[in-house]
């Protein structure tokens, strides 16, 4: 009897000794605590596919071009000049008329999109992060993404994207003031709307916007995916 | 018309080595859409590849010759959730291949299903 109590005095005084380490474990998640006291996010998770292949974002109407934008616009004659023909990215937003699937994660600072075409990775930060400035901005294929829950919608802000890709299969073109907002929501179980804006004021004389819908793909995962793989080949590599 | 397999052979790998975005990616204006065209014939090559598998095949016309075929399929992720894998068809296999025809009339479609010897239909692309 005496050695049981002096065992709970024991267990008592280890669980005592680490409680501060505990508390401070857990204090050091203030994110995880955040996330839990704020309203629910929308359940975007799962692996999407386009409902309805197309061509462009569904516009109701053709974007307004600045002149040199509407000149490069219709000098395109054919497939030959689509950069994705030439194994170029597809970049941000075109990537979402890929026939591909690409599946949604959600952490609390972070939502991933996975993309199987070319096995792309699109990192949108939620953590409350500003973009970078101009001289810290870098121009990429998928940009720069921030993003915020306003209410069931993911509202994602992209900027710092590059202008050696498409907007759209039809070659609408875009320079480095490319500004993307997409508004992500999930209209019911098995359907995702993306509504897109493109302001682009060097390209076009006013913001415009199309849309895309996604159907769920529950019994899918996102695979590897390389595009131009027959065309890969080794290559001696030369000093410059 | 008789052809030695190994010379079609040679002249496929030729144009694969200069030309190939033209079999990476043929558009649909390339086939006959609206029609499709059905022939029978033995498999002689299959490979379920990026960024369109490829099928040869051997088809036997109305005087018993032998004509050479080629069938584009779609890419792999794409066959595999249709329910294709690597030996669904094998070297030798009959089959029947249904698909859109190329508009310049030579041996060559872009597969739109396939139906194994013992029966089995199985879809080669994808309808939304």
């Amino acid at each position: 009897m005496k050695d049981r109590w002096i065992s709970f005095v024991a267990l008592g005084g280890i669980a005592l000794a680490f409680s501060p380490l505990l508390l401070a474990q857990t204090a050091q998640q203030p994110g995880a605590a955040k996330a839990q006291s704020a309203t629910p996010t929308p359940d975007l998770s799962g692996v999407w596919v386009v409902r309805e292949l197309s061509d462009t974002f569904d516009m109701k109407v053709e974007p307004p071009m600045q002149p040199w934008a509407e000149e490069k616009f219709k000098a395109l004659s054919g497939r030959e000049l689509d950069p994705i023909e030439s194994c170029f990215p597809y970049g941000v937003p075109r990537i979402f008329l890929s026939r591909r699937p690409f599946e949604i994660v959600q952490n609390p600072g972070r939502v991933l999109i996975l993309f199987e075409q070319d096995h792309w990775v699109r990192q949108i930060h939620m953590d409350g992060r500003k973009h970078p400035g101009p001289e810290d901005l870098f121009p990429t294929w998928m940009g720069h993404s921030i993003g915020h829950y306003d209410g069931d919608t993911l509202v994602v802000d992209t900027i710092g994207r590059n202008d050696k890709t498409w907007l759209d299969n039809v070659g609408h073109p875009n320079t480095d003031a490319l500004h993307v907002v997409e508004h992500f929501r999930r209209v019911d179980q098995n359907t995702l709307v993306i509504d897109v804006t493109i302001d682009d004021p060097k390209a076009y004389t006013k913001p415009w916007s199309g849309q895309k819908v996604f159907q769920l793909r529950s019994d899918w995962e996102v695979w590897e995916h390389v595009e131009c793989e027959e065309r890969l080949e080794l290559t001696p590599w030369t000093e410059q | 018309m008789h052809r030695e397999p190994f010379a079609v052979l040679a002249v496929v790998v030729c144009l694969l080595m200069v030309s190939g975005s033209v079999f990476a990616h043929h558009g649909d204006v390339d086939y006959e859409r609206d029609r499709l065209t059905t022939v029978e014939g033995t498999v002689t090559r299959f490979d379920l590849i990026n960024p369109h598998g490829r099928l040869y095949f051997n088809v036997k016309d109305e005087n018993g010759n032998v004509q050479e075929w080629y069938a584009e399929l779609s890419a792999i992720n794409t066959m595999r959730r249709l329910g294709w894998n690597k030996v669904t068809l094998k070297l030798g296999d009959p089959f029947t291949a249904t698909g859109h025809r190329s508009k310049d009339g030579s041996n060559e479609m872009r597969l739109f299903k396939a139906v194994l010897a013992n029966g089995t239909e199985i879809p080669a692309r994808r309808l939304r």
